[in-house]
């Protein structure tokens, strides 16, 4: 327990006493106590007696620092007395050296606006840098793998391809048939306005497989293989894991990436085509349900616009998207340095990234197709 | 010890490296003849590792080169010389398991990868390995399953799976018992005695240094670079240099 009296010495001039302890548990308290006698009893001199005090820690110690810090900012002055001799060392030097643990606390100053734009526009510079960079070192292992096929052994393609592909099937599936539900749904609404009602077969499915399909598998990739990428090599990075692999001789790249890039490449278009499916399956219940399209017609109806150059179209963006969100989720973990923040930011940039790159690439893919628009026809 | 003296198994001529903007060793040179055990000594923070980083090839030396044999080391990241690689064998700081990989597969990695083994082979010689440190009992589990001391064994083990010529550690006995880090001591002088494998040691400890060093240099963080050379028992006993005797009485003696 602690007391803290304090008494007027003369008209300028205040005798703080503290009496008991002060711990953890109430320097709180005799922090807040001391800053109101402060801030009361403003333009005094004050003196602040320990002679009572019987236990103080660190705490204790910093509420004192801080209560003289307070005072010499008022422009009071403050004499410790009967200081105990273990705090001695600490509270003895105190105007002088007070002062210099204000600061290290805080933040380092924010930079103003156009020097953060600038900054930003600097780490845009680096990471298209850095994503060229990694391409190239992706190419040269595939290169080299390739020409010595026998001495790399991707023993664990299997569980690699299991992980990416196999295991997303479920989440998949129920996305892409609601997907295809919902689409079919809104277009009911304004189809059966002009009793275009036969038309919903068109539209979910040419939507499902160029667009919805691809897209919606992709990014359910980004967040499993693509986040999940970043976070294990990014781990093995911290544990020294990858560094490991250097001295063995063996190259990282070509060891971890070049398997996962073909892992998502491959599962990538499977599960579209999963996807595609499933979204016009979706579409032919919300049609059978609410629309009066029997699923023979709904399906007669697929089967006449649906040409075989769409699903490929499809399928094509979905190989290079899975290309993209593996390398970017492997690149992401070889950038970790530091600790586990450091692997946090770097699944939450992996995701980012590859929305970025594959809305960027499907627009690109838009263009193309619209140039040319009779590629994959038979 | 005539023999010994023959070859050196490793030269750094003027290593000086550092990260970003901070120079961390300077001018760094010695010879670790061929089958010596060798002792890379100084307090934390002197740029052990560093020096370790650069000796193998992970970090990329601001000056000076490093040759194993009459071969020049290059960065792995620039020009990886899987010849000298594949002669070295690596304990890091913290063991570097594969995390996602059972022991044995952790040491039967390098032979999977490097060697045209057949899976018989591999079987036996991952059996063996783990039988020389003393973990046959574990091979299957994870590396989060083991303690300190059996994670360090294990990378031992993985060290060892191709038989490499030259062994580096980088402090062994960190977060060991001294009864642990006293019978890795042991494995290491075996295996030291036993295949004549040079043997590079990082590490902090004088027992473990008296211990098992041949030879030894000491960093210094102020000078950043080496500040004494030779038998660890010369230079405790023998030292004029004020810097070394500090180091071995800090340690309390
Ligand atoms: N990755 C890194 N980036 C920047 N500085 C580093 C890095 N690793 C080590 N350092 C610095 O280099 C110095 C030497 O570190 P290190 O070689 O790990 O010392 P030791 O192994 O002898 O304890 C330290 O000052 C440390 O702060
Ligand atoms: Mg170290």
């Amino acid at each position: 327990m602690f007391q803290i009296k304090s008494k007027q010495k003369s008209f300028d001039e205040l005798l703080i006493e503290i009496e008991g302890s002060i711990s953890v548990e109430n320097a709180a308290f005799v922090n807040d106590e001391l800053t109101r006698i402060l801030e009361s009893q403003p333009l005094k001199n004050m003196e602040l007696d320990l002679v009572g005090i019987n236990y103080l820690d660190g705490s204790g110690i910093a509420v004192i620092r801080n209560f003289v810090r307070n005072s010499n900012m008022l422009r009071n002055t403050v004499t410790l007395s009967n200081v105990p001799a273990e705090a001695k060392r600490f509270l003895e030097t105190k105007q002088c050296q007070i002062n210099e643990s204000t600061s290290i606390l805080e933040g380092i100053d924010e930079p103003d606006f156009s020097e953060q734009v600038g900054q930003g526009l600097l780490v845009l510079k680096q990471s298209a840098y850095d994503i060229i960079t990694f391409l190239g070192a992706v190419i040269e292992a595939f290169v080299t793998g390739f020409r010595r096929s026998a001495s790399i052994k991707w023993d664990g393609f299997t569980r690699i391809f299991e992980k990416a592909g196999v295991d997303a099937v479920p989440i998949v599936v129920i996305l892409s048939l609601l997907m295809g539900a919902i689409l079919a749904f809104q277009a009911a609404i304004q189809l059966r306005k002009f009793g275009a009602n036969i038309f919903v077969a068109d539209l979910v499915s040419l939507s499902i497989c160029l667009e919805m399909g691809p897209l919606l598998t992709a990014l359910i990739m980004s967040g499993r293989s693509g986040a999940g990428y970043a976070a294990h090599i990014g781990s093995m990075q911290v544990s020294e894991e990858i560094d490991a692999l250097r001295v063995l001789g063996i190259d990282p790249v070509l060891y971890l990436v070049c398997p996962r890039i073909i892992a998502v490449a491959l599962a990538a278009p499977c599960l579209t085509l999963l996807a595609d499916v499933m979204g016009i399956i979706g579409g032919c219940l919300v049609a059978g349900f609410s629309l009066d399209v029997t699923p023979a017609t709904y399906f007669n109806q697929v089967k006449k616009v649906l040409e075989i150059s769409d699903v490929l179209k499809g399928l094509t963006k979905s190989f290079i998207f899975g290309i993209q969100i593996a390398g970017i989720g492997c690149l992401r973990g070889f950038q970790v340095r530091g600790g586990a923040e450091s692997v946090g930011a770097a699944t939450t940039s992996a995701v980012v990234t590859c929305i970025f790159v594959l809305t960027v690439t499907n627009a690109v893919f838009a263009v193309l197709f619209y140039y040319f628009p009779r590629i994959w026809s038979f | 010890m005539a023999e010994k003296q023959s070859v050196s198994a490793i030269s750094a001529r003027n290593i000086s490296a550092g990260y970003a903007e901070q120079i961390v060793i300077r001018d760094i040179s010695f010879e670790i003849p061929k089958g010596e055990v060798f002792a890379i000594m100084g307090r934390s923070g002197c740029g052990k590792t560093t020096l370790f980083k650069v000796m193998v090839g992970l970090l990329k030396p601001l000056k000076g080169e490093i040759y194993y044999g009459a071969s020049k080391m290059e960065p792995i990241s620039e020009n990886p010389q899987l010849g000298i690689l594949r002669k070295l064998g690596v304990l890091f700081q913290g063991g570097a398991l594969f995390s996602s990989m059972t022991i044995a597969d952790n040491v039967a990695l390098p032979l999977r990868q490097l060697t045209s083994l057949s899976k018989d082979v591999i079987k036996e010689l991952v059996y063996l390995k783990l039988d020389l440190v003393g973990l046959s009992d574990s091979a299957r589990k994870l590396p989060d399953e083991l303690s300190g001391g059996m994670k360090k064994r294990a990378a031992l083990a993985r060290a060892l799976a191709l038989d490499p010529e030259i062994l580096f550690f980088d402090e062994p006995s960190t977060g060991l018992d001294p009864l642990t880090s006293a019978e890795l001591d042991q494995t290491i002088l075996n295996i030291n005695s036993s295949i004549r494998t040079t043997i590079v040691v990082i590490t902090h400890e004088l027992r473990s240094a008296f211990a098992i060093a041949d030879r030894a240099i000491l960093l210094d963080p102020v000078d950043k670079t080496v500040i004494a050379q030779g038998p660890p028992q010369e230079l405790r006993d023998c030292s004029t240099d004020q810097r070394v005797r500090n180091f071995f009485q800090g340690h309390g003696g």
